[in-house]
């Protein structure tokens, strides 16, 4: 105990906030652009899926697979929300659940034992989620690309005013932002679990986007929000794994259930404390 | 150029046709704009001139018609903003202008960015030829690094002006320029806009306003319900010509043109310039009492500032300022939309500041919101559902749980028939989407008037009507008026106010700085308090 736990509990946190940060980098292109994108769930899911099972062969195909995998899907978010008009929940609902289905029958189907990869380090990704936040706010601030991503994301006819069709920057952004999501998930099956269940995302896509709120849509802030809801993650696993008690009022709230409930429960109290001070990109709320 | 070709156009469109659902916007319209002129566009709300001017921008394609840009066909190339810009045209537009969130030197830069390896912006040159082009327009003192949305109005739309010419534009088209200006800050745009044209920029402009056009145009192009009405030389016509020629053969029984305020002199009695002016002086107990009313918005900034003002029974009182004083947080604030944070707004001495909307509405307060749009109307709901909203906890109309769809349409159909609303047999039951701006705006005007209320917020209540149903507008407010309702009037319209108004009170920045009676007020007065020109404490 003593010092080991804590560092066990700094370590941890770092690693759970990597594939938050990283989803969360998805979030803050898609949203700056003036997408939302809850399908940063589906999309992690999908990376998780496609990185461990093309993993099997190589680890460089793994890493494309997710790269190549992500941008498509982020092509039928952006297709979806942009050219068909569809309402951007509605298309985000949609793609979760149908990655959510098609990676429990393909896992099923494709490897019923449950195999393991050796996969990758998970230093690597831990490296991409710090620097990523950094590259971002460049982009951002001091990019042409950057300039009308926001642009767009603020006032699309404004944008088309100054002679900037707002389809490129919005397509360019949601792919991106498929790729962000999908690396995160392939952290966690490449080089955390070395496995693919089903359902492993758990809620991280929805977590990262919380963290984008909490963040206000900045890169480094988001990043921030990765981290506070990465310590609660390892919170809980340390408490588990130390067995520590608590009975209070006849409840055992060290419950490994009730524990599990504990990012989430701070999610929810960390949005409720930004709530009105937030604003949000301004085509965002616009969208009819 | 061959023997045979006009004299030189910067631009010519011939028979431009556009429909939109349900409307044709332009009939065949042609517009002939010599080069280096400082040419205008008139005529009234609906007449096609903004879809005209979005056309030669290339946010519109025409369903047919031809275009030229200094005698050169560009009809097969113009579909988007990025097409104009490259022919040399620029434009001020009057809803998407700067985006509040950026800096002006990245709206100015914005879809002309000048990058270097990788994309990364290079701004050094661009931020002197920006103050380069400052200078020239005289745009003291311009920090290219503030956002846009902390600038005034006046202000952002010169820097859109700048953001044109960075882009070489030498065709600056400008929709409605003035319509939320005070009258000085009107004056210094046009002073600008003429040594544009002095450097040999073609200036096409859009308005309804004929002194404008008179003041500094050269050549008018008159649309009326989509078609050209006419095309003057602005030394060989008048204003009165100009007027005739934009509204047509609506003239009233003594053949003069039907204007808003025009010709209630024969028909209501009046004599004298104003409405205002030809009525007793008002006298008797306040109706509203605003005591220092402070209004903070959702980032806590004090939007309306320690305002003080009274309204008596059977008074107007207009409130004028730049879009964006703080106008719109007084009226929300006495409709009970927005918090009081200090200060106390009483009812007929009674204290209200508390209250729920609702309870306000019980009590006679009626509102006409700014925007018959978003917050008038639902637009998808029929006309009898948007009669009935608010008044549905009336007893007349039913009162109880549930609502009462004969006693709503009986009071609709009553209502569309006083009010005459142009509406089809079913009338009563279509959406409310399907209805004219001005058949829209008498179902909001009759609404906030049907149960005798005591007092009147109206918020802009002409905005985007044509002459007939301003006139409407402005005719039931004066009806209602000498039957002891006060009106508080929120207008950008400095006109509308001079005319309707017994006393005008200015805002400038929150805060209400002055109150005249109107009979001392000219609008160079009250466009120097708008502007802060003027300052001072707040008097009675």
């Amino acid at each position: 105990m003593g010092n080991g736990w804590l560092m066990a509990l700094v370590t941890s946190t770092l690693f759970n906030a990597t594939p938050l940060a990283l989803a969360a980098m998805g979030g803050v292109l898609s949203e700056r652009a003036g997408v939302v994108n809850i399908a940063l769930e589906g999309f992690i899911l999908l990376g998780a899926f496609v990185g461990f099972y093309f993993g099997l062969h190589s680890v460089f195909m793994g890493v494309l697979a997710v790269v190549v995998a992500g941008a498509l899907f982020g092509l039928l978010h952006a297709f979806f929300t942009q050219k068909a008009r569809m309402n951007p929940v509605v298309s985000g609902l949609g793609l979760n659940l149908l990655i959510a289905g098609a990676t429990r029958y393909l896992a099923l189907r494709l490897f019923p034992q449950g195999d393991h990869i050796a996969g990758l380090s998970p230093n690597l990704f831990l490296s991409l989620a710090a620097v990523l936040p950094f590259l971002l706010v460049f982009t951002l601030q001091q990019t042409k690309f950057g300039l009308r991503l926001r642009a767009v994301g603020e006032n699309p006819e404004s944008a088309r005013m100054a002679g900037i069709s707002p389809i490129l920057p919005r397509y360019m952004a949601v792919m991106l932002s498929g790729i962000c999501a999908s690396i995160a998930g392939a952290y966690l099956s490449m080089a955390d679990a070395h496995t693919f269940t089903s359902d492993m995302s758990a809620g991280k896509g929805y977590v990262a986007l919380a963290a984008v709120i909490f963040g206000k849509w900045n890169p480094l802030g988001a990043a921030g929000g990765a981290l506070f809801f990465g310590f609660f993650y390892a919170l809980q696993t340390q408490l588990q794994i130390n067995q520590y008690h608590l009975n209070w009022l006849g409840v055992e709230w060290t419950s490994p259930f009730l524990l599990d409930c504990l990012p989430y429960v701070m999610t929810l109290l960390a949005l409720v404390s930004v709530i009105g001070r937030a604003t949000p990109p301004a085509a965002l709320s616009q969208e009819e | 150029m061959n023997a045979n070709s006009p004299p030189e156009y910067a631009v010519r469109m011939e028979n431009i046709t556009k429909r939109f659902p349900g409307v044709v916007a332009n009939q065949q319209v042609a517009l002939r704009v010599q080069a280096g002129a400082f040419h205008a566009v008139i005529g009234e709300n609906g007449a096609g001139k903004s879809t005209l001017l979005n056309i030669l921008y290339g946010r519109y394609q025409p369903d047919s018609g031809r275009v030229f840009l200094h005698g050169q066909e560009v009809t097969q190339s113009l579909h988007s903003p990025a097409d104009a810009i490259r022919n040399g045209v620029g434009m001020v537009s009057q809803h998407y202008a700067l985006i509040p969130a950026l800096t002006v030197l990245e709206n100015v830069l914005l879809g002309a960015e000048p990058t270097g390896f990788g994309g990364v912006l290079k701004c050094r040159a661009a931020i002197t030829r920006i103050h380069e082009l400052a200078n020239q327009l005289q745009i003291a003192s311009l920090d290219v690094n503030q956002r846009a949305d902390t600038l005034s109005i006046a202000a952002q739309q010169k820097v859109e002006i700048l953001k044109a010419l960075y882009r070489g534009a030498n065709i600056l088209l400008l929709d409605e320029p003035t319509a939320t200006l005070a009258p000085q800050e009107a004056e210094s745009l046009f002073t600008l806009l003429r040594n544009l044209v002095e450097k040999g920029t073609t200036v096409l402009f859009v308005t309804h306003k004929l002194r404008e056009v008179m003041a500094h145009s050269h050549a008018v192009t008159v649309l009326r319900a989509g078609q050209n009405a006419g095309d003057f030389i602005t030394a060989e016509t008048n204003e009165a010509e100009l007027l005739h020629c934009m509204i047509g053969a609506r003239l009233n029984s003594a053949g003069q043109p039907l204007i808003p305020f025009g010709d209630v002199t024969e028909t209501e009695g009046y004599a004298g310039d104003t409405w205002a002016a030809t009525r007793p002086a008002v006298s008797g107990s306040p109706l509203l009492q605003i005591e220092g009313v402070t209004v903070r918005n959702s980032r806590r900034v004090e939007v309306v500032k320690s305002a003080t003002l009274e309204l008596m029974h059977g008074e107007i009182v207009g409130v004028a300022g730049v879009d964006g004083s703080g106008q719109r947080d007084l009226a929300e604030a006495i409709l009970g939309l927005q918090t009081v944070s200090i200060g106390k707004i009483f009812l007929e001495g009674s204290e209200i500041t508390d209250d729920t909307v609702a309870q306000r509405y019980q009590k006679g307060v009626a509102y006409i919101p700014e925007d018959r749009h978003r917050s008038g109307m639902i637009l998808d709901f029929s006309v009898t559902e948007n009669y009935t909203l608010g008044h549905h906890r009336e007893a007349n109309w039913g009162g109880g749980t549930l609502i009462h769809p004969p006693i709503m349409t009986a009071h609709t159909v009553a209502m569309i028939q006083q009010y005459d609303v142009r509406i089809s047999e079913l009338g009563a039951l279509i959406p409310a989407r399907s209805l004219s701006g001005g058949n829209q705006q008498k179902i909001v005007v009759a609404r906030a008037i049907q149960s005798a209320p005591k007092l009147l917020v109206a918020c802009q209540p002409t905005r985007g009507l044509d002459v007939e149903a301003a006139r409407f507008v402005y005719r039931t407010l004066e009806q209602a008026r000498r039957e002891g309702l006060g009106i508080l009037l929120f207008s950008l319209d400095l006109e509308e106010i001079l005319q309707l108004s017994d006393r005008v009170a200015v805002m400038f920045n929150g805060k209400i700085v002055t109150v005249l009676p109107t009979a001392q007020a000219t609008p160079e007065e009250i466009g120097a308090w708008m502007t802060g020109a003027k300052a001072g404490g707040t008097e009675a």
